[in-house]
């Protein structure tokens, strides 16, 4: 009897954590799974074209990376509720704020070009014009958020986080040998040595799995969702959980371009997906559609990332719990941002592969700004109380920025000077 | 047609000149920071911003490199 009443309890008590979980989880999911971005996408599918399972350990040591970074913003929204770019102005003064401000619209912007570049190209795969393209997703983005609430807009989101998913089953598909995954991609190397090549790819995949849109996005979404100091834990375990699907998801897409097209000259995820659908036809439609789920999961947030950023720092109504008529501004930025990309991509000959992974490079480079005024604010004892960072949090997030740098200027050096690393 | 051209920059004069006292009141509102770093540590973050920017002029420049396929 006893074993019984224990083992209700616990069953209980389990089920309880679950509800509390759901009814938390979101922002941490979404953040995680929508940097698997249509520039992500490619960049994890043309790394898995370039050196096959080679770098798939440098994705695993990207999981618990962007796990510190993002926790700290689940703590710095849920104690001081506000978003990321009204706590630097308040901490650092208007000048660094303006300075953050027009950082993150300017990646934002960029990276919203990547996903509509992405999004064009898979549909393009089933003979769908750019143009109905953008009017579409502009259409759909748009009644997203007029339906007037978070929680509706956050679950549709999730739905589209689910789609990201579809990676994992396409890699079943190829039949890829596990040994030689554990081998090639677990031992930590690097395919060809050091060479600005490689520094390209590193940057790119660290620029895809951590972005300065992703800090200020989870931040507002923490504050937007009314998160309290006592969902915190959740907060994290939404973080971790998303964390984990990001680099299970970038894993799975550098198994199916590694194992298929391993040194195959492909330049983008489309161009990989009509190579794999020559190979296998499902194949080629499941990394299309990821392609383009990726790329609406990316732009539904870096969009928002935008308006709730400027809204907090112009103190305009910023909340998708607001209508249109008592948020003007805040859905006047999303429509303008959104629209703007998609025009970008209807550019003629414009190089967008280049732009793609470019952007990904640029993203990273910018990090470091947007890291060290995080790690400052969660340092301030007076704001953040028992919640600000341990010394540990510290030298981890210090030797992440420590790191960015270093690559960046490796880049950049080898960028100048493309001869010295051979 | 002028008329309207007029009434059309006045209107633009009139929002400029709302946006622009909005960022002078945020410049106002946020004057003095909640957290004091002190004079190295300001130096050390324009430094390091300054760098970034250089990086990202750099990539830009191997970008306008790479597409015009040099």
């Amino acid at each position: 009897m006893n074993f019984f009443a224990k083992s209700f309890y616990e069953y209980r008590r389990v089920w309880k954590a679950i509800k509390i979980f759901l009814m938390i989880s979101g922002p941490g999911i979404i953040v995680m799974v929508a940097d698997n971005d249509a520039g992500g996408i490619t960049t994890y599918g043309v790394t898995g074209a370039a050196y096959g399972y080679g770098l798939i350990w440098f994705l695993v040591l990207l999981g618990p990376i962007a796990y510190f970074v993002q926790e700290m913003t689940v703590r710095l929204g849920a104690v001081t509720k506000r978003g990321h770019a009204e706590a630097i102005f308040d901490g650092f003064g208007a000048f660094w704020g303006w300075f953050s401000l027009l950082d993150l619209f300017l990646v934002d912007f960029l990276t919203l070009v990547t996903e509509f570049i992405g999004m064009t190209a898979a549909l393009s795969i089933f003979h769908i014009p750019p143009v109905i393209t953008v009017i579409g997703v502009c259409i759909v983005m748009s009644i997203m958020v007029l339906q007037g609430r978070y929680w509706t807009w956050e679950k549709v989101a999730l739905v589209f986080c689910a789609v990201n998913l579809i990676y994992i089953p396409a890699a079943f598909i190829v039949h890829p040998s596990v040994s030689d995954i554990i081998r090639q991609g677990l031992i930590p190397n690097f395919p060809g040595g050091f060479n600005n090549k490689i520094f390209f790819f590193l940057m790119a995949n660290i620029g895809t799995t951590i972005a300065p849109w992703m800090v200020f996005f989870q931040q507002s979404a923490v504050v937007d969702k009314s998160m309290q100091e006592k969902d915190i834990l959740w907060g994290k375990v939404d973080t971790m959980v998303g964390s984990f699907f990001t680099v299970l998801v970038a894993i799975f897409i550098v198994v199916v371009t590694g194992t298929v097209l391993k040194g195959q000259p492909i330049e983008s995820a489309a161009q990989a997906s009509i190579a794999l659908m020559k190979v296998n036809s499902h194949l080629g439609t499941f990394l299309a559609i990821g392609l383009f789920d990726a790329g609406f999961l990316g732009a539904i947030c870096i969009s928002l990332a935008s308006s709730w950023a400027v809204g907090e720092v112009f103190g305009w109504a910023h909340s998708l719990n607001n209508k249109i008529k008592d948020a003007p501004w805040f859905y006047a930025i999303y429509f303008l941002t959104l629209i703007g990309a998609g025009i970008v991509v209807l550019i003629p000959r414009a190089p967008l592969v280049l732009i793609t992974l470019f952007v990904q490079v640029i993203a990273v480079t910018l990090l470091p700004a947007a890291l060290v005024f995080l790690i400052l604010l969660l340092n301030d004892e007076k704001m953040m109380g028992k919640y600000k960072n341990t010394l540990f949090q510290n030298i981890v997030t210090t030797t992440i920025v420590l790191g960015i740098i270093v690559l960046s200027t490796l880049y950049a050096i080898s960028a100048i000077f493309p001869k010295l690393f051979g | 047609m002028t008329r309207r051209f007029r009434i059309f920059v006045y209107q633009i004069e009139k929002i400029l000149k709302t946006r622009f006292s909005k960022i002078i009141e945020i410049n106002k509102k946020y004057s003095h920071p909640r957290l004091v770093v002190n004079k190295s540590t300001a130096f050390a973050l324009l430094m390091l911003r300054i760098y970034l920017l250089f990086l990202v002029g750099l990539l830009i420049f191997k970008f306008i490199l790479t597409a015009r396929g040099k």
